[in-house]
């Protein structure tokens, strides 16, 4: 199984290029697609997902053209968005047999089966008899996982799934994913550089519409040893090391502001090498960005 | 901070296209609706930008007003709960009373700005190109400001208090809006009701927007009073307004206490939180392995089926599940259930039985507010996914959009079935309730609920409708403007006569109002079922175009959208969709053939042409001499399911012009086909024709004091069907023909000649200065006033009709039989009458007995025995006063027959007294006030005979005192012998009131009583109000023997009412005199 993305473009009628030329190779498993928010990213899944045409570039799925087959790829497709609502007066169990059944399961016992194996996979499975209006932010997370994984999807697309997750959740939902992404294609799109380190085996990374790298992680975070350098500094000196050195990020610890620099050597004798995480990959990859940007600007 | 508030409210919303685009709706409703109030004041004296005009529009307010206030004025308030943003507003230090009162004071001004544009768009009618200059006087400012802020205004601010009342109260946006429609829907049913009440007072108080007692007070002003004058504020406003205005300022200060941070924001919270809460900890540890078993996928059409009906049923489900729902079908329940136990007024003055007829009835006048329901939870249900925002989910889902949308289609279609079944029920009960179980008739039930005429399927199709908008734009808002507006322009256009073609009017079909006991829907019942079919073809398109528009995901811009090629709907559906567009466009084709080409209808403005151009073109035949009708044998075989009638008739005429005629001109009736034309039995040609004005010359030559008989034979035959005219005197039971629509009238007809003074000037017609012919028209004096073509003559008629029906004409029935499987009837007059002979043809059930030697029967439909005896007894007591007072009863049998409701209420003609269905067969006379009416009825018609065959009436002004309000103040006087005092106090006062009410719109002037030129509110209103004060005043028995000396003077010259008033006076002491002067010979201003 393999998703392939070509020269994928999309211009709003508000003029944003939500999309520039995107290519991307996914297979089986595990794929995170990091980027801040406004990278572009829902706007690929939901491309992906049938739920917006691209003005050019093609989408394939294991033989299937998504923008002229959409219904073929619906058959195999699990799609948690970004943002999603849901009827407030049916229960969990209503809603979800409704569309295990709109997903194809016309066998009502395979149905019912599988929709309560999933809803106690989600951990709703006390409050299934619950009117939805009455969720929580996470529970109502759970749910819309579980109905993405509904129908056994071959292609999982999920759009920052995390979010309202407490870390127990969040933890219960890795496990969940990674079980699923070893016969899938799972993409997840996140703004959460943990959930890409802690489950991905494949990511790239998104900005302004255009794909700025792709890779497995850990090449991505072998890319930065012996580069990554940190220092703790005052705040006012912060300006400072921004002008003179490549600040990818900062941040405080213990009530004092590190930061973190990208140099082939040590900057100066104050700082310390520090062994590269995917963050820190993240973050040299979006200040790269910024100051291509800005030497356009100036030019 | 309250004008903080004010001032980003009022910024933001003017910041809005949509805001200004509001405000240019208006502004057209504004000169649309004054163009709609200007038909309804016919007289010429009227202006087109008078007072009257717009006081009636600001009270009214207009339905797009409505629209806009029901979606901006709730929002203001609650768009904190909606969009999310009141836990940042909410939190903030600022107090929330005044919060409160800055929002209202923002949404109340919104409104009055908004409002306003319709002030703008009377302003602008004068420039608006609707009318001639000369139809506009100066611009009534002053009247102007005072009905927008005392009455737009005052009503604008009375919604905006109860909406946000509600919105306190029930914290549901939904309850804002329901709220405005309430209160329009309280109006639109005094507005609507208030037309046929005697007594206008109740209507006045229950209307929430003082629209009734605006439009009662301004119609009764003099016409050109009608161009400048104030409304004039009686206790009646001020109720109204203190009622409803106090009523709603108690309500909002109620709520005013009431409104709390913490308790609007409460819904949101939900309150069930804290139990899922609870649940959600006891779990949270409760991790295990699960295995999520396979499943079997299948994707078949046989599957996406058997998917579609198990969605629909869901979706019904969906929507009929929650409380709300719930609540609104009880409360509609009730409204259904109390309009058919307490309001089912019929034309006379009280309640009626409670027919299924009467109980179906609560389709039409509920069905403005009941179509709008359904439309509104359409418009809901088809955008559900998108407002409960899980569209994402669903739309990325493996089924095809035909399932998802065309299910919701059918749960709607449910909905509607189950609001249908309940209009069904609520009337079963009330009539179980009200013990008239043995009238229940579910065939009728379901023909009037369930089908077409404004029922289910109607429903159904503006449900497809909105489908189908909601397909187009995607967008639930616009959705519910579109499909909501387009429903009031349809009702609102037929409804004030801007358009006239039913066709061009999506879902409607004729004749849904025009229910007869006796004869069904009629012709409708056939024209009905072909608009129907139409309109089903256009909803098929419409639903079929809804599924091919549906745009899974994000919306495509319209080009996209119209694009042929998209994957919504299969190659087969757009064939289908396109077969139906034909098939619609061919049924368009189809009724236009036989509606307009078969000559069944016409526009108004066409027939008003007709009529002109046939006074221009044939004025100059008045001026010929003509022969006079003096008497007229008829064989006349009517056949009722064909709609059909042939005549033979013998006309014969005597020339007593003191010169020679050289032509006979005749003028014929529509849908008349000439067989055979003889005089004296020889064949003649007619010399010329003219099909379109009906008139027609024969070379008929007669000297003076010459007779002749004219033979013709003719057909009369309407063909295709009608979308207007219910074509009574051709209907399948209960046919009721005038003599003049088979048989040619001679000369000309000065009754086509237009009457209304604005239409003649129009026409290049010189105006009138009375609408008959003055006491000095010594030609005009010397006609009859029922017919100027003949002189008092006797007949003969043998008639047929089909099997199991009935014939009635006029005279005495020589013998009935039976020849060729169809009922012959031979009547004869038994003297000379006035010629105004009609013919009926019914299923009849008929009850006979006497008074004192006059054998009586009274012919009626089967079922409608209710008040026989009624009739029974005021036959007795009117043949005994008249015998007793005036002479003796002119003919040797008497049948009082039912007829339907279609022409007028009540007829007389020889032998033979006609009933309307309506004014009491089927009346509940439990009190007084409907015994007196049925007695008041027919003991005026029976006085009528009297006085038409014992009085020749002069055709000229003052003829209709004699013909109308004389028999009527004497039938006065039987229902004081009979009811008492009281009774004739009801019925004079309903008299009084309609006449108040109605000459307002006298289309000319209105002249004094002596002068009376035949309009409807005069004579028969103020006319006989005058006579029976001037009989109380003379005293009863020497009026009416005063009368009956006079009627024998008259012997057999023709009597103007004048000299009968003049004899009258010559009896009366001078200050009696004086006050009766008054009544008669001046016009109150």
């Amino acid at each position: 199984m393999i998703l392939e993305i070509e020269n994928l473009n999309k211009t709003y009628s508000n003029g944003v290029q939500a999309l520039k030329d995107v290519s991307l190779t996914i297979k089986t498993g595990m794929f995170g697609l990091l980027g801040q928010n406004g990278a572009g990213k829902s706007t690929l899944m939901r491309t992906v997902a049938t739920l917006q045409d691209a003005d050019s570039g093609t989408i394939r799925f294991d033989g299937i053209d998504v923008a002229k087959e959409p219904g073929k790829l619906r058959e195999v497709l699990g799609y948690l968005p970004q943002e999603f609502g849901v009827y407030p007066t049916a229960t969990a169990m209503e809603l979800l047999t409704h569309i295990a059944d709109m997903k194809g399961i016309t066998h009502a016992g395979e149905r019912k089966d599988q929709v309560e194996a999933i809803i106690k996979k989600v951990n709703l499975w006390e409050a299934r008899s619950k009117k939805l209006g009455g969720y929580s932010g996470g529970m109502k997370q759970r749910f819309g996982i579980a109905q993405a994984l509904l129908g056994n999807p071959r292609l999982i697309i999920v759009d920052e799934p995390t979010a309202g997750l407490d870390p127990m959740e969040r933890n219960r939902f890795y496990n969940l994913l990674s079980e699923i992404g070893e016969n899938t294609v799972v993409i997840l799109s996140t703004h959460i550089v943990e959930d890409v380190s802690t489950l991905c085996n494949q990511m790239a990374i998104i900005g302004k519409g255009e794909v700025l790298l792709t890779g497995k992680p850990g090449e991505i975070e072998a890319g930065l040893n012996e580069r990554v350098w940190e220092k703790q500094i005052e705040k006012h000196e912060l300006q400072d090391y921004e002008d003179t050195m490549n600040v990818i990020s900062s941040r405080f610890h213990l009530g004092k502001l590190m930061i973190t620099v990208v140099a082939d050597d040590l900057p100066d004798g104050n700082f310390w090498s520090k062994a590269p995480s995917l963050e820190d990959a993240y973050f040299n990859v979006l200040y790269n960005e910024r100051s291509n940007l800005a030497a356009t600007v100036m030019a | 901070m309250i004008s903080n508030i004010l001032k980003f409210e009022l910024r933001s919303r003017f910041k809005q296209p949509m805001t200004l685009l509001f405000f240019l709706m208006l502004v057209f409703q504004g000169i649309w609706y004054t163009q709609g109030s200007y038909e309804y004041y016919v007289n010429d004296a009227t202006l087109m930008n008078g007072a009257a005009l717009f006081y009636k529009n600001f009270a009214g307010g207009g339905m797009l007003l409505i629209i806009v206030i029901a979606i901006i004025t709730g929002t203001v308030l609650y768009k904190d709960i909606q969009f999310k943003s009141a836990g940042i507003f909410y939190t903030l230090p600022i107090n929330e009373k005044k919060f409160f009162l800055g929002r209202f004071l923002s949404a109340f001004l919104v409104n009055v700005i908004i409002g306003a544009g319709i002030f703008v768009g009377m302003a602008l009618v004068p420039y608006s190109g609707i009318g001639a200059p000369d139809k506009f006087g100066p611009t009534p400012w002053g009247q102007m400001v005072h009905g927008f802020f005392l009455l737009t205004a005052g009503n604008l601010l009375m919604l905006t208090m109860v909406c946000f009342a509600s919105l306190v109260f029930f914290k549901r946006m939904a309850a804002g809006y329901l709220s405005i429609f309430a209160f329009v829907m309280i109006f639109l049913v005094a507005e609507t009701t208030s037309g046929t009440a005697s007594d206008a007072t109740f209507y006045e108080l229950v209307d929430p927007f003082a629209y009734v007692y605006t439009a009662q007070t301004l119609d009764a002003l003099p016409a050109d009073a009608k161009n400048d004058s104030y409304l004039s504020l009686g206790p009646v406003f001020y109720i109204n307004r203190l009622v409803w205005i106090g009523g709603s300022l108690l309500v909002f200060l109620l709520a005013y206490r009431r409104f709390s941070f913490k308790e609007f924001i409460s819904t949101t919270l939900g309150k069930k939180k804290n139990q899922i809460i609870q649940a959600e900890q006891q779990q949270a540890y409760a991790m295990e392995k699960v295995n999520v078993p396979g499943v079997r996928l299948l994707f078949s059409t046989g599957e996406f089926i058997k998917k579609f009906w198990r969605l629909a049923t869901l979706e019904f489900k969906n929507v009929v599940r929650p409380v709300n729902f719930k609540i609104i079908l009880s409360i509609l329940g009730l409204m259904f259930f109390l309009q058919n136990v307490m309001w089912n007024a019929t034309y006379y003055l009280g309640p009626q039985q409670p027919l299924t007829s009467s109980m179906t009835l609560v389709r039409l006048t509920m069905g403005f507010f009941i179509m709008m329901l359904l439309m509104i939870w359409a418009g809901e249900l088809f955008f559900k996914d998108r407002t409960s925002n899980i569209w994402q989910i669903t739309d990325a889902l493996p089924v095809p959009i035909w399932v998802t949308q065309l299910s919701k289609f059918v749960a709607m279609c449910g909905v509607a079935l189950l609001l249908a079944l309940l209009i069904i029920g609520c009337g079963v009960l009330a009539q179980i309730l009200s013990g008239g179980w043995q009238e229940i008739n579910l065939v009728q039930y379901a023909d009037d609920v369930l089908g077409y005429k404004w029922g289910w399927l109607t429903y159904i199709l503006n449900i497809a409708m909105v489908f189908f908008i909601a397909g187009l734009t995607g967008n639930r808002f616009l959705t519910h403007i579109l499909s909501v507006g387009y429903y009031f322009f349809n009702v609102v256009s037929f409804d004030m006569g801007i358009m006239e073609e039913l066709r061009f009017g999506y879902a409607l079909t004729p004749g849904i109002e025009d229910f007869s006991e006796m004869n069904g829907y009629g012709i409708w019942s056939i024209a009905s079922f072909w608009y129907f079919i139409m309109w089903l073809a256009l909803a098929a398109v419409f639903v079929l175009l809804g599924i091919h528009f549906w745009k899974r995901g994000t919306a495509l811009n319209l080009t996209k959208k119209l694009a042929f090629r998209t994957d919504q709907l299969n190659l087969p559906g757009k064939g289908l969709a396109v077969i139906c567009l034909v098939a619609f466009f061919l049924l368009q084709s189809f009724i236009v053939r036989e509606v307009n080409d078969k000559g069944n209808f016409e526009l108004e403005s066409a027939e008003v042409l007709k009529d002109a151009a046939y006074e221009k073109n044939y004025k100059w035949i008045e001026s010929k001499p003509q022969p006079k009708l003096t008497r007229l044998d008829v064989t006349l075989d009517l056949l009722p399911s064909e709609r059909k009638a042939t005549a033979e008739a013998h006309m014969h005429l005597a020339n007593f012009n003191p010169g020679q005629i050289d032509s006979l001109y005749l003028g014929f009736p529509d849908f008349m086909d000439f067989q055979e034309i003889r005089w004296n039995n020889e064949l003649i040609e007619v010399s010329w024709k003219d099909d379109e004005l009906h008139q027609l010359v024969l070379p008929i030559a007669m000297d003076t004091m010459e007779t002749g008989t004219l033979f013709i034979k003719a057909n009369k035959q309407y063909l295709g069907f009608t979308q207007g005219d219910a074509q009574p005197d051709l209907a399948f039971n209960g046919l009721f023909m005038d003599a003049r629509d088979i048989i040619p009238r001679i000369g000309y007809n000065t009754s086509r000649e237009l009457e209304k003074n604005r239409e003649r000037e129009e026409h290049d017609l010189a105006k009138l200065t009375a609408r008959m012919a003055s006491l000095e028209d010594g030609v005009a004096l010397a006609e009859d006033a029922f017919a100027p073509d003949a002189t008092w003559l006797k007949g003969k008629f043998t008639v047929s009709t089909t099997p199991g029906q009935f014939v009635i004409a006029p005279g005495k029935l020589n013998r009935s039989w039976q020849e060729n499987g169809r009922n012959l009837y031979e009547y004869e007059l038994e003297a000379p009458s006035p010629y105004q002979w009609y013919f009926a043809s019914a299923m009849f059930e008929s009850s006979s007995f006497k008074v004192n030697d006059l054998p009586v029967k009274i012919h009626f439909k089967k079922e409608h025995h209710y008040n026989i005896a009624l009739y029974e007894k005021s036959v007795k007591a009117t043949i005994n006063f008249i015998n007793a007072r005036l002479g003796t009863y002119p003919y040797s049998e008497l049948r009082l027959i039912e007829i339907p409701f279609y022409q007028e209420e009540l007829y007389a003609f020889p032998n033979v007294v006609a009933i309307s269905e309506k004014e009491g067969w089927y009346a509940d006379t439990t009190g007084v006030a409907e015994r007196a009416y049925i007695t008041f009825s027919v003991a005026t018609q029976l006085i009528r005979h009297w006085l038409n065959q014992n009085l020749h009436l002069a055709n000229v002004q003052g003829a209709d005192m004699l013909k109308t309000a004389l028999p009527e103040a004497l039938a006065l006087q039987v229902v004081r012998s009979g009811h008492g005092e009281e009774a004739v106090d009801v019925l004079l006062e309903k008299k009084k009131n309609v006449y108040e009410k109605e000459r307002g719109n006298e289309p000319n002037h209105e002249p004094p009583l002596i002068y009376a030129d035949g309009v409807d509110y005069l004579e028969e209103n103020k006319g006989t109000i005058a006579l029976y004060k001037l009989s109380e005043v003379m005293g009863p028995v020497s009026f009416t023997s005063r009368l009956s000396q006079w009627v024998k003077q008259k012997n057999d010259h023709n009597a103007v009412f004048k000299d009968l008033y003049e004899e009258w006076s010559r009896h009366l002491t001078a200050s009696q005199s004086k006050e009766i002067r008054v009544d008669f010979e001046e016009v109150l201003p």
